[in-house]
């Protein structure tokens, strides 16, 4: 349905953090950053606002949002894939999704330290801890 | 004899108007625990409130009699069988059993430690995404392996480690971190699989970095964290 895209270095990916992953000081821990079905799922903010990010949780009120800059997730040589996702049957309709690929790699745990530096609070959540 | 701890810090809603009855009829003590049962605490603890452990079915680490002994708001409560003297260990308790004991240098870890039992309520599914739980036999691993890498760096170099933050990692795995602004950065991760390796990855934010995989049963592995997680002038988080 809608083209794949290159998504240049100052642009910003949108990742959502459940409360369970930001400790009391409001810093996310490094488990926060998991791949799932092949990367790890972020929204352009070419498509998508934090607010709509957000939204697409199952329980957006258990999410937070923080975001990356595209040129910072590529410096530390993850691959930013854009993903758009058009499932009619699953009314799943989502041309802002992006995937992180390269954290589930022998490099894994490099991968998730480093992602701690690199992200910004959108929409902040409450730590449950 | 194991040893027990036997200080205790009262959360502060157990602080009775008059103190020296802190142990009476009327104590939160004794409404909390049944009178046959008796409760030993497993080392210092927080006002954020760490638990009692009941120890009705490990008699050998009753105490014999109340000192009653308060003192702002420590104060001696339980004395073991054979020992009415303080004791220098923190034993890390889950479900009455032992997983470590660390001295009381180790105090700090012994809280980080103390704050990631959270761990231990995150079942499959935790995060409605379909995520991994965590079983009590990873934390286990998690917290042998620290509390003996610590006690070991302790004991052969005299050296206190920074304190990690011990947090839950992906696929039912442990994450132990480090992270001092602008001096370095570590993070040792222990696998669910307990056929599988300990992974970590430390750097001093430049060109200095260490990695690799350890058994984590076998701590004199990693000497070589040494340097990134013993300097004391690093900045706190």
């Amino acid at each position: 349905m809608w083209e794949i895209e290159n998504i240049p270095n100052d642009n910003l990916l949108y990742y959502r953090v459940h409360h369970r992953d930001v400790d009391r000081e409001g810093n996310l821990s490094p488990g926060a950053f998991r791949e799932r079905d092949g990367g790890m799922s972020t929204d352009w903010n070419k498509y998508s606002t934090p607010e709509e990010a957000q939204q697409r949780a199952r329980n957006p009120l258990d999410n937070g949002i923080v975001r990356f800059l595209v040129g910072d997730i590529r410096a530390i040589e993850l691959m930013v894939k854009h993903d758009p996702l058009y499932k009619p049957d699953q009314h799943i309709f989502n041309r802002a999704h992006t995937n992180v690929i390269g954290i589930d790699g022998v490099r894994k745990v490099e991968m998730r330290l480093k992602l701690l530096d690199l992200y910004f609070w959108e929409i902040r959540i409450e730590s449950s801890m | 004899m194991a040893t027990v701890a036997k200080t205790i810090r009262l959360k502060k809603p157990w602080l009775l108007a008059d103190d020296s009855k802190a142990f009476s009829e009327k104590s939160p003590f004794k409404e909390a625990v049944p009178s046959e049962q008796w409760i030993i605490y497993s080392g210092w603890t927080s006002y954020s409130g760490q638990q009692l452990i009941d120890i009705t079915d490990k008699k050998k680490y009753l105490h014999t009699r109340e000192k009653n002994v308060l003192s702002n708001i420590f104060f001696n409560a339980f004395v073991a069988e054979d020992d009415s003297s303080h004791s220098d260990i923190l034993p890390v308790f889950i479900d009455g059993d032992i997983v470590c004991e660390l001295p009381l240098q180790l105090e700090a870890l012994y809280n980080a430690i103390e704050k990631s039992k959270y761990i231990l309520d995150l079942q499959d599914n935790w995060d409605d995404e379909g995520s991994q739980g965590y079983t009590k036999e990873t934390w286990y691993r998690a917290i042998q392996f620290i509390g003996n890498y610590a006690k070991w760096i302790l004991n052969c170099f005299d050296t206190v480690i920074d304190t990690p933050k011990i947090s839950h990692g992906p696929d039912g795995s442990i994450d132990i971190l480090w992270k001092k602004a602008t001096s370095y950065r570590m993070l040792i991760n222990i696998p669910a699989d307990n056929k599988q390796p300990g992974s970590f990855y430390g750097d001093d934010y430049k060109l200095l970095k260490v990695q690799g995989t350890f058994d984590p049963q076998e701590q004199h592995q990693i000497p070589f964290l040494l340097p990134h997680i013993t300097n004391s002038s690093n900045v706190g988080d």
